[in-house]
């Protein structure tokens, strides 16, 4: 697993792509953005 | 999948439910969320699926339905399918409406079947980092030391990923008379959280990571469930051995090639 980690480059370990709570709060941040300005980027 | 329209099963043969939040955390952090995609969605996919003639139904349930909660260690017993449950919190209460909902819905032309998982563990291109051996894994690569929270003296039942995979496709290869309507466990083995950690640790100690262990105790869910449905009715596959899926393998093979 170790070495699948890190052959991928997934050892950004404070993303929050790795966490369910994290996450949602993330999509919940960019749901608010998109709600406002229509998209992100 | 909230708002499933009919025409995403065209074409589809078999339909496995993956979908929703995966554990009572995230259900408890939007507990209407929860309901609505894994109860209510339940219900919607699966009234789609018998409109359009789809005959085979697999739901990801969890053996988190057995859990007894705090105080009650007398039924803290190995458990298994023909067990008694009434899940109290919102995410083990969720996979249990959607169970009841799917298996009342089941008739000649309509074969739901249900794969209760354990906690897995394993790689995957989305890494989880929440479940208990992954965290493990991270907290040794990024902090060298573990946690086992209530003195790891929980249990947990333990899954390696690539053997639920397996599963699914065990159920959705299956004659539909000996899947229909079952409830299966998905578990490899009973773990108390403690061993976990010396199994981590053991692993990387021997692939050259030192890693130390600093119990906390405070309580954490636990369960010990058993899987004999799955195993006898299916001819599942004999699970990996755990320690041949530890990283020290994995890792010694990296370091070697490294050096």
């Amino acid at each position: 697993m170790v070495e699948k980690i890190r052959d991928c480059d997934l050892t950004n370990f404070d993303d929050p792509v790795y966490y369910n709570i994290s996450w949602m709060k993330t999509l919940e941040k960019a749901d608010e953005i998109i709600r406002v300005t229509g998209k992100i980027f | 999948m909230r708002q499933l329209k009919a025409d995403v099963l065209d074409d589809v043969g078999t339909v496995v439910n993956i979908g929703g939040l995966s554990n009572d955390p995230t259900a408890e952090y939007n507990p209407k969320a929860n309901f609505e995609m894994n109860t209510q969605a339940t219900q919607l996919s699966a009234e789609l699926c018998k409109k359009a003639g789809i005959r085979r139904y697999i739901l990801a349930s969890s053996c988190s339905i057995y859990d007894v909660g705090v105080k009650e260690e007398e039924k803290d017993v190995v458990i298994d399918e023909t067990m008694p449950v009434a899940p109290k919190a919102a995410y083990s209460s969720s996979k249990y409406q959607a169970e009841r909902i799917l298996l009342s819905l089941m008739d000649k032309d309509f074969a739901p079947v249900i794969l209760r998982k354990a906690t897995i563990y394993g790689f995957s291109y989305r890494m989880r980092y929440d479940l208990v051996v992954n965290t493990f894994v991270k907290d040794a690569l990024t902090k060298g030391y573990l946690t086992p929270y209530f003195g790891g003296e929980m249990w947990r039942p333990l899954v390696d990923i690539r053997d639920v995979a397996k599963a699914y496709i065990a159920c959705i290869e299956a004659d539909e008379a000996k899947v229909k309507g079952e409830i299966f466990n998905v578990v490899y083995r009973n773990f108390r959280i403690s061993e976990v950690a010396l199994r981590v640790r053991s692993a990387l100690k021997s692939a050259g990571i030192a890693v130390d262990i600093h119990p906390d105790y405070r309580y954490k869910g636990s369960g010990a469930i058993a899987s004999p449905a799955i195993r006898s009715r299916r001819g599942w596959p004999s699970p990996r051995r755990s320690r041949s899926r530890t990283p020290s393998r994995t890792w010694s093979r990296r370091s070697a090639t490294a050096t």
